[in-house]
């Protein structure tokens, strides 16, 4: 039983330290909560049937890696790739006030705009940013030269809050 | 003077530079108003980047998200052991079947996942012989698998008809509870019944997602009957199918603007996805 329980133990450790940075990062990837938990998990899945070995923050770039490849495979057709720039609420927390709930949709639609105004490749270097990845992590999830990364990145950065802080002055 | 480009300021930002090129930077900085001064608005720049991605975020149930990955894990094991992983459906599907039998460490993975199909169908049969020896032996190792106390909700077919097939369970010793269900077919029939007790539920076919928080269920349906389950003691209560609501309880009463077809002591059934 022992062995059983290390294993629960194992799973659900490296689960609880991957998958919510994971789905939080496929949602703001993508803005649609039915697909961010899809590559999510499926990406999830993978990492536990594949072989994956590793410290946790290896298996942790390698599942982000492979959910950045499903989103790109599912939004490979430009119908969808459409749908990957609208805006898609997120259910506020309870308790919430009107006022507030407006602010933060608004604020939500802008951050969303900015968004859909970088290439992808920009967008996912943007994001894994932002959930705490090196640069040479990012650059090998993108696939692009560590040395160009922050150059990238600035370029990225600096078009997000551009578009992001314009809608914000002339709303 | 020659100034740091910005993709250096922001490496330098971001502790992405290696140690002798930090070193050069900070003693440019340390002379340089202007390159400080860049560099104090890229931090800025990043905290306010930061602000505005925290908006698109919401709230995504890791507990159901765990529980239905290891279930996937388990079943990609049993289904590598061909027609003897029918068997062992139900026992994955409740989350009987550990993930041991397909940890990362796959090296023994196909027997592992093969032993527990074979003990499995064993364990059955012999629970089908009242009387049998087999029966408390099986039952006793049967229970001995059963997931950890992470997978804090999980499907519950022991309280499912067999159509009923994939469900959530959630505590609720006190309201508002809230159960939102999307993907009820015109045709299709939402049953409500009204338990005692603190735990509230819902049932759909499989193929159904679910994710729930504090006083919440939410769930994405396929074709096919659906049941909740909500503690009489518990409001305020809600149920909204797709959008609309069907049966609202407070402290003054129960109201029901849903399309129900029979309402009785026990509960009510509504004609689903009526909009």
């Amino acid at each position: 039983m022992g062995s059983h329980h290390d294993d629960h133990v194992e799973f659900d450790t490296t689960f609880d330290e991957i998958y919510p940075a994971l789905v939080r990062y496929c949602h703001r990837l993508t803005g649609d909560r039915d697909v961010a938990e899809d590559a999510a998990q499926e990406a999830m899945v993978r990492l536990f049937t594949h072989e994956v070995e590793g410290p946790i923050p290896a298996l942790r770039a390698w599942a982000f890696k492979t959910a950045t490849h499903l989103v790109r495979d599912r939004y490979r057709v430009e119908e969808n790739r459409r749908r990957l720039l609208q805006v898609h609420p997120v259910h506020p927390g309870q308790g919430e006030g009107p006022e507030r709930r407006v602010e933060r949709r608004e604020s939500e639609e802008r951050a969303r705009a900015a968004l859909a105004e970088l290439a992808p490749r920009d967008r996912e270097m943007l994001l894994m940013r932002y959930e705490g990845f090196s640069y040479r992590e990012i650059a090998d999830a993108v696939d692009v030269a560590a040395t160009s990364v922050g150059t990238l990145l600035a370029r990225a950065e600096r078009r997000f809050q551009e578009v992001f802080t314009g809608v914000e002055r002339t709303a | 003077m020659t100034h740091l480009q910005e993709s250096l300021l922001i490496a330098v930002r971001d502790g992405a530079v290696d140690p002798p090129t930090e070193a050069l930077a900070r003693a440019h900085l340390a002379t340089c108003p202007s390159c400080a001064g860049d560099l104090a608005a890229l931090e800025k720049r990043g905290s306010d980047v930061a602000a505005a991605l925290e908006t698109l975020d919401g709230f995504f149930d890791a507990a159901s998200a765990r529980a239905s990955v290891r279930v996937r894990v388990a079943r990609a094991a049993a289904d590598a052991v061909g027609s003897l992983a029918l068997e062992a459906d139900g026992r994955l599907a409740s989350g009987k079947l550990s993930v041991r039998s397909v940890s990362r460490r796959f090296r023994a993975r196909w027997i592992r996942a093969a032993g527990a199909v074979l003990f499995l169908a064993a364990a059955s049969a012999a629970a089908a012989l009242p009387g049998s020896p087999l029966r408390r032996w099986a039952g006793d190792l049967i229970e001995g698998v059963t997931p950890g106390p992470a997978a804090v909700e999980r499907p519950s077919p022991a309280a499912a008809s067999p159509e009923e097939t994939t469900g959530v369970r959630i505590g609720v010793s006190e309201g508002p509870l809230q159960v939102l269900l999307r993907g009820v077919p015109a045709d299709g029939e939402v049953e409500v019944r009204w338990v005692s007790g603190t735990e509230a539920a819902v049932f759909g076919p499989l193929g159904s997602r679910f994710t729930s928080a504090r006083g919440r269920i939410e769930a994405i349906l396929t074709p096919g009957r659906v049941r909740v389950e909500l503690p009489r003691s518990v409001v305020p209560t809600s149920l909204v199918v797709d959008g609309r609501i069907y049966l609202s309880r407070t402290p003054e009463g129960l109201t029901v603007p849903g399309p129900a077809i029979r309402e009785d002591e026990s509960g009510i059934v509504f004609r689903g996805g009526d909009r």
